[in-house]
Protein backbone atom coordinates (compact mmCIF):
# COMPACT_ATOMS: atom_id res chain seq x y z
CA UNK A 1 0.00 0.00 0.00
CA UNK A 2 1.45 3.47 -0.88
CA UNK A 3 1.30 6.41 1.07
CA UNK A 4 0.82 10.15 -0.15
CA UNK A 5 2.70 12.69 1.63
CA UNK A 6 1.71 15.95 1.42
CA UNK A 7 3.39 19.02 2.88
CA UNK A 8 3.12 23.22 2.62
CA UNK A 9 4.51 25.83 4.51
CA UNK A 10 1.26 27.78 4.50
CA UNK A 11 -0.47 28.42 7.85
CA UNK A 12 -3.64 27.51 5.44
CA UNK A 13 -3.35 23.74 5.42
CA UNK A 14 -3.45 23.87 0.94
CA UNK A 15 -2.22 20.51 1.72
CA UNK A 16 -5.16 18.93 3.43
CA UNK A 17 -7.75 20.60 0.88
CA UNK A 18 -5.28 19.22 -1.69
CA UNK A 19 -5.52 15.11 0.13
CA UNK A 20 -9.76 15.95 0.82
CA UNK A 21 -9.68 16.74 -3.03
CA UNK A 22 -7.86 13.36 -3.79
CA UNK A 23 -9.49 10.96 -1.29
CA UNK A 24 -13.01 12.85 -2.74
CA UNK A 25 -14.31 14.49 0.45
CA UNK A 26 -13.88 17.85 -1.42
CA UNK A 27 -15.50 18.10 -5.24
CA UNK A 28 -14.07 19.51 -8.34
CA UNK A 29 -16.63 22.12 -7.97
CA UNK A 30 -16.48 23.50 -4.60
CA UNK A 31 -17.80 26.53 -2.12
CA UNK A 32 -15.31 28.39 0.00
CA UNK A 33 -18.19 27.09 2.94
CA UNK A 34 -17.33 23.63 2.46
CA UNK A 35 -13.53 24.00 2.29
CA UNK A 36 -13.93 25.39 5.86
CA UNK A 37 -16.03 23.06 6.85
CA UNK A 38 -13.52 19.95 6.57
CA UNK A 39 -10.19 21.89 7.47
CA UNK A 40 -9.05 21.05 11.02
CA UNK A 41 -9.46 23.56 14.13
CA UNK A 42 -6.53 26.26 13.74
CA UNK A 43 -4.45 27.35 16.75
CA UNK A 44 -5.29 23.99 18.78
CA UNK A 45 -3.25 24.90 22.02
CA UNK A 46 -0.81 21.60 21.47
CA UNK A 47 0.57 22.72 17.76
CA UNK A 48 -0.11 26.21 17.41
CA UNK A 49 0.23 26.79 14.02
CA UNK A 50 1.04 23.35 12.82
CA UNK A 51 -1.17 21.31 11.19
CA UNK A 52 -0.92 17.30 10.81
CA UNK A 53 -3.29 15.23 9.48
CA UNK A 54 -3.80 11.42 8.55
CA UNK A 55 -6.75 11.80 5.69
CA UNK A 56 -7.63 8.28 5.31
CA UNK A 57 -7.34 6.16 1.98
CA UNK A 58 -8.66 7.03 -1.43
CA UNK A 59 -10.31 5.26 -3.66
CA UNK A 60 -7.28 3.44 -4.94
CA UNK A 61 -5.81 2.37 -1.50
CA UNK A 62 -3.89 4.89 -1.32
CA UNK A 63 -3.12 6.41 2.47
CA UNK A 64 -3.12 10.31 2.44
CA UNK A 65 -1.17 11.86 5.47
CA UNK A 66 -0.90 16.32 4.79
CA UNK A 67 1.24 18.17 7.08
CA UNK A 68 1.48 21.95 7.35
CA UNK A 69 3.87 23.84 9.22
CA UNK A 70 3.84 27.84 9.01
CA UNK A 71 7.58 28.50 8.00
CA UNK A 72 8.36 24.60 8.23
CA UNK A 73 9.08 23.48 4.54
CA UNK A 74 12.51 23.16 5.03
CA UNK A 75 12.30 20.70 8.28
CA UNK A 76 9.35 18.63 6.71
CA UNK A 77 11.22 18.82 3.42
CA UNK A 78 14.19 17.04 4.83
CA UNK A 79 12.90 15.34 7.91
CA UNK A 80 10.33 12.80 6.54
CA UNK A 81 12.21 11.53 3.49
CA UNK A 82 15.46 10.89 5.69
CA UNK A 83 13.44 9.97 8.97
CA UNK A 84 11.52 7.30 6.96
CA UNK A 85 15.25 6.24 5.42
CA UNK A 86 16.14 5.69 8.87
CA UNK A 87 13.47 3.42 9.67
CA UNK A 88 13.99 1.44 6.54
CA UNK A 89 10.75 2.09 4.86
CA UNK A 90 11.52 1.63 1.14
CA UNK A 91 11.12 4.32 -0.86
CA UNK A 92 8.47 2.55 -3.19
CA UNK A 93 6.47 2.55 0.11
CA UNK A 94 5.42 6.43 -0.26
CA UNK A 95 5.77 9.82 -2.30
CA UNK A 96 6.22 12.86 -1.51
CA UNK A 97 4.88 15.93 -2.70
CA UNK A 98 5.09 19.66 -2.15
CA UNK A 99 2.25 21.85 -2.29
CA UNK A 100 4.42 25.21 -3.47
CA UNK A 101 2.18 28.29 -4.51
CA UNK A 102 3.32 31.28 -5.87
CA UNK A 103 3.26 34.06 -3.72
CA UNK A 104 0.27 36.08 -3.22
CA UNK A 105 0.39 39.12 -0.97
CA UNK A 106 -3.40 38.88 -0.64
CA UNK A 107 -3.57 35.14 0.62
CA UNK A 108 -0.05 35.76 2.86
CA UNK A 109 -2.56 38.75 4.07
CA UNK A 110 -5.43 36.58 5.10
CA UNK A 111 -3.51 33.93 6.85
CA UNK A 112 -2.00 36.20 8.63
CA UNK A 113 -5.51 38.01 9.88
CA UNK A 114 -6.43 34.61 10.68
CA UNK A 115 -4.80 34.52 13.79
CA UNK A 116 -6.14 37.83 14.83
CA UNK A 117 -9.38 37.06 16.33
CA UNK A 118 -11.02 40.41 15.52
CA UNK A 119 -9.98 40.63 12.08
CA UNK A 120 -10.10 36.80 11.38
CA UNK A 121 -13.23 37.42 9.31
CA UNK A 122 -11.60 39.47 7.35
CA UNK A 123 -8.45 37.64 7.08
CA UNK A 124 -11.06 34.02 6.23
CA UNK A 125 -12.51 36.26 2.87
CA UNK A 126 -9.12 37.08 1.49
CA UNK A 127 -7.68 33.51 2.16
CA UNK A 128 -11.37 32.16 0.31
CA UNK A 129 -10.33 34.81 -2.79
CA UNK A 130 -7.36 32.64 -3.20
CA UNK A 131 -8.66 29.87 -2.70
CA UNK A 132 -11.31 30.69 -5.34
CA UNK A 133 -8.66 31.05 -7.74
CA UNK A 134 -6.81 28.20 -6.92
CA UNK A 135 -8.79 25.75 -6.61
CA UNK A 136 -8.97 24.50 -10.21
CA UNK A 137 -5.24 24.61 -10.30
CA UNK A 138 -5.71 21.97 -7.46
CA UNK A 139 -8.20 19.84 -8.94
CA UNK A 140 -6.59 19.97 -12.31
CA UNK A 141 -3.10 18.59 -10.28
CA UNK A 142 -4.87 15.94 -8.71
CA UNK A 143 -6.34 14.92 -11.42
CA UNK A 144 -3.70 15.17 -14.29
CA UNK A 145 -0.20 14.98 -12.13
CA UNK A 146 -0.90 13.23 -9.68
CA UNK A 147 -1.57 9.52 -10.66
CA UNK A 148 1.48 9.14 -12.97
CA UNK A 149 3.62 10.99 -9.71
CA UNK A 150 2.60 8.24 -7.00
CA UNK A 151 3.10 5.27 -9.63
CA UNK A 152 5.22 2.59 -8.85
CA UNK A 153 7.79 3.24 -11.57
CA UNK A 154 7.85 7.03 -11.32
CA UNK A 155 12.09 7.43 -10.45
CA UNK A 156 12.49 10.93 -10.26
CA UNK A 157 13.48 12.07 -6.74
CA UNK A 158 11.43 11.06 -3.80
CA UNK A 159 10.45 14.54 -3.07
CA UNK A 160 8.90 16.16 -5.80
CA UNK A 161 7.82 20.03 -5.94
CA UNK A 162 5.06 21.13 -7.78
CA UNK A 163 4.37 24.88 -8.20
CA UNK A 164 0.64 25.30 -8.04
CA UNK A 165 -0.35 28.50 -10.20
CA UNK A 166 -3.78 30.16 -9.43
CA UNK A 167 -6.26 30.79 -12.35
CA UNK A 168 -7.51 34.26 -13.02
CA UNK A 169 -10.35 32.73 -13.38
CA UNK A 170 -12.67 32.28 -10.29
CA UNK A 171 -12.75 28.33 -9.70
CA UNK A 172 -16.15 28.17 -7.87
CA UNK B 1 17.23 1.25 19.18
CA UNK B 2 17.33 4.43 16.73
CA UNK B 3 19.08 8.01 19.10
CA UNK B 4 18.23 11.34 17.34
CA UNK B 5 20.09 14.10 19.00
CA UNK B 6 18.60 16.91 18.10
CA UNK B 7 19.16 20.80 18.02
CA UNK B 8 19.14 24.04 16.28
CA UNK B 9 21.34 23.70 13.64
CA UNK B 10 22.29 19.80 14.02
CA UNK B 11 25.70 21.15 13.88
CA UNK B 12 27.62 21.23 17.38
CA UNK B 13 25.72 20.33 20.41
CA UNK B 14 24.00 17.46 18.72
CA UNK B 15 27.32 16.35 17.01
CA UNK B 16 29.09 16.76 19.97
CA UNK B 17 26.81 14.39 22.03
CA UNK B 18 26.52 12.21 19.45
CA UNK B 19 30.01 11.64 19.44
CA UNK B 20 30.49 11.67 23.34
CA UNK B 21 27.80 8.64 22.58
CA UNK B 22 29.64 6.81 19.99
CA UNK B 23 33.16 6.97 22.96
CA UNK B 24 34.69 9.40 20.02
CA UNK B 25 35.53 11.69 22.61
CA UNK B 26 35.90 11.17 26.55
CA UNK B 27 33.44 11.04 29.05
CA UNK B 28 35.66 11.51 31.57
CA UNK B 29 37.33 14.80 31.20
CA UNK B 30 36.98 18.33 28.96
CA UNK B 31 38.65 17.77 25.83
CA UNK B 32 41.08 20.25 24.56
CA UNK B 33 40.27 23.15 22.12
CA UNK B 34 42.03 21.08 19.19
CA UNK B 35 40.02 17.54 19.92
CA UNK B 36 36.82 19.08 19.73
CA UNK B 37 37.57 22.02 17.14
CA UNK B 38 38.78 18.80 15.01
CA UNK B 39 36.08 16.08 16.18
CA UNK B 40 34.53 14.64 12.89
CA UNK B 41 32.13 14.22 11.41
CA UNK B 42 30.10 17.18 10.61
CA UNK B 43 31.09 19.45 13.90
CA UNK B 44 30.00 23.01 12.88
CA UNK B 45 29.82 21.75 9.00
CA UNK B 46 25.76 21.54 8.34
CA UNK B 47 24.03 24.16 6.06
CA UNK B 48 21.27 25.76 6.94
CA UNK B 49 19.58 23.92 4.35
CA UNK B 50 20.66 20.95 5.92
CA UNK B 51 17.80 21.42 8.86
CA UNK B 52 15.92 18.42 9.32
CA UNK B 53 18.25 15.86 7.17
CA UNK B 54 18.59 13.12 9.72
CA UNK B 55 22.29 12.17 9.41
CA UNK B 56 23.54 8.84 10.49
CA UNK B 57 26.28 9.22 12.67
CA UNK B 58 27.63 5.64 13.79
CA UNK B 59 26.24 2.73 15.89
CA UNK B 60 27.41 2.31 19.69
CA UNK B 61 28.58 -1.09 21.99
CA UNK B 62 25.20 -2.02 22.45
CA UNK B 63 24.04 -1.61 18.73
CA UNK B 64 22.15 1.42 18.87
CA UNK B 65 21.78 3.89 15.82
CA UNK B 66 22.86 7.45 16.28
CA UNK B 67 21.54 10.04 14.52
CA UNK B 68 21.35 13.85 14.65
CA UNK B 69 19.33 16.20 13.41
CA UNK B 70 18.95 20.03 13.20
CA UNK B 71 15.24 21.41 13.24
CA UNK B 72 15.88 25.12 14.26
CA UNK B 73 13.39 26.24 17.12
CA UNK B 74 10.85 23.70 16.46
CA UNK B 75 11.25 20.61 18.78
CA UNK B 76 7.42 20.65 18.87
CA UNK B 77 7.24 20.27 14.85
CA UNK B 78 10.11 17.73 14.88
CA UNK B 79 8.13 16.02 17.61
CA UNK B 80 4.15 16.13 15.46
CA UNK B 81 6.15 14.90 12.41
CA UNK B 82 7.50 11.30 13.89
CA UNK B 83 4.62 10.90 15.93
CA UNK B 84 2.45 10.96 13.25
CA UNK B 85 4.69 9.15 10.42
CA UNK B 86 5.44 6.68 13.21
CA UNK B 87 1.45 5.60 13.54
CA UNK B 88 0.91 5.86 9.93
CA UNK B 89 4.02 3.56 9.06
CA UNK B 90 3.55 1.29 12.19
CA UNK B 91 6.74 2.38 13.45
CA UNK B 92 7.26 1.37 17.07
CA UNK B 93 7.83 4.54 19.04
CA UNK B 94 9.86 2.51 21.54
CA UNK B 95 12.38 1.81 18.64
CA UNK B 96 13.92 4.95 19.23
CA UNK B 97 14.47 8.39 21.27
CA UNK B 98 14.69 11.79 20.39
CA UNK B 99 17.05 13.83 23.07
CA UNK B 100 16.97 17.59 22.97
CA UNK B 101 20.35 18.94 23.15
CA UNK B 102 19.27 22.91 22.87
CA UNK B 103 19.22 22.86 26.57
CA UNK B 104 23.08 22.89 27.20
CA UNK B 105 23.74 25.29 24.41
CA UNK B 106 25.05 28.39 25.85
CA UNK B 107 25.32 32.35 24.40
CA UNK B 108 28.66 31.29 23.58
CA UNK B 109 27.50 28.33 21.34
CA UNK B 110 24.83 30.57 20.14
CA UNK B 111 27.14 33.38 18.94
CA UNK B 112 29.72 31.42 17.64
CA UNK B 113 27.13 29.19 15.67
CA UNK B 114 25.46 31.92 14.53
CA UNK B 115 29.24 33.40 12.99
CA UNK B 116 29.94 30.38 11.42
CA UNK B 117 26.72 28.80 9.88
CA UNK B 118 24.94 31.81 9.02
CA UNK B 119 27.30 34.71 8.45
CA UNK B 120 30.23 32.13 6.66
CA UNK B 121 32.94 33.92 9.09
CA UNK B 122 34.07 30.08 10.39
CA UNK B 123 37.73 31.38 11.37
CA UNK B 124 35.85 33.62 13.71
CA UNK B 125 32.70 31.49 14.91
CA UNK B 126 34.43 28.30 14.88
CA UNK B 127 36.86 28.98 18.00
CA UNK B 128 33.70 30.80 20.13
CA UNK B 129 31.34 27.77 19.37
CA UNK B 130 34.44 25.43 20.31
CA UNK B 131 35.13 27.64 23.61
CA UNK B 132 31.18 27.71 24.11
CA UNK B 133 31.29 23.67 23.58
CA UNK B 134 34.09 23.03 26.42
CA UNK B 135 32.11 24.84 29.16
CA UNK B 136 28.95 23.11 28.73
CA UNK B 137 30.47 19.81 27.66
CA UNK B 138 30.32 18.07 31.19
CA UNK B 139 26.29 18.72 31.47
CA UNK B 140 26.47 17.35 27.67
CA UNK B 141 28.24 14.25 28.92
CA UNK B 142 26.05 13.84 31.64
CA UNK B 143 22.72 14.19 29.62
CA UNK B 144 24.38 11.20 27.25
CA UNK B 145 24.81 9.23 30.35
CA UNK B 146 21.73 9.54 31.54
CA UNK B 147 20.08 8.58 27.60
CA UNK B 148 22.84 5.56 28.18
CA UNK B 149 21.23 4.30 31.21
CA UNK B 150 17.98 4.80 30.13
CA UNK B 151 18.19 2.56 27.05
CA UNK B 152 19.59 0.06 29.29
CA UNK B 153 16.65 0.05 31.46
CA UNK B 154 14.65 -0.33 28.67
CA UNK B 155 16.14 -3.31 27.45
CA UNK B 156 16.68 -5.18 30.65
CA UNK B 157 12.88 -4.48 31.16
CA UNK B 158 12.16 -5.99 27.76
Amino acid sequence: MKTLILYDGCYFPLSFVTGAIFTGKLPEKCTPELIWDIIPVFGSKKNKNDQICYQGQAHDGTRVLSFSACSGRLIMKNLIPSFLKAHGIAENKFRILEINTTFDFYFWMGQSLLRMSPYSGKGRKMVENYLMRIYPALVNFVKLDWHSQIADNYTQDNVLCKMIKPNPQKGF
Amino acid sequence: MKIFYHCFGGAHSSVTAANIHLNRLPKDRVPGFKELFNQNPFFDQREVNDTGKVVHMGQDGMGNDIYVVGRQSRPQLLYFITEKISEVFSINKDSYTLVNMSTYVNYLMRIGGFISRRLGLIKLGRPIVTWGTQRNYQAMVAEVQKVIGDIKQTEAKN
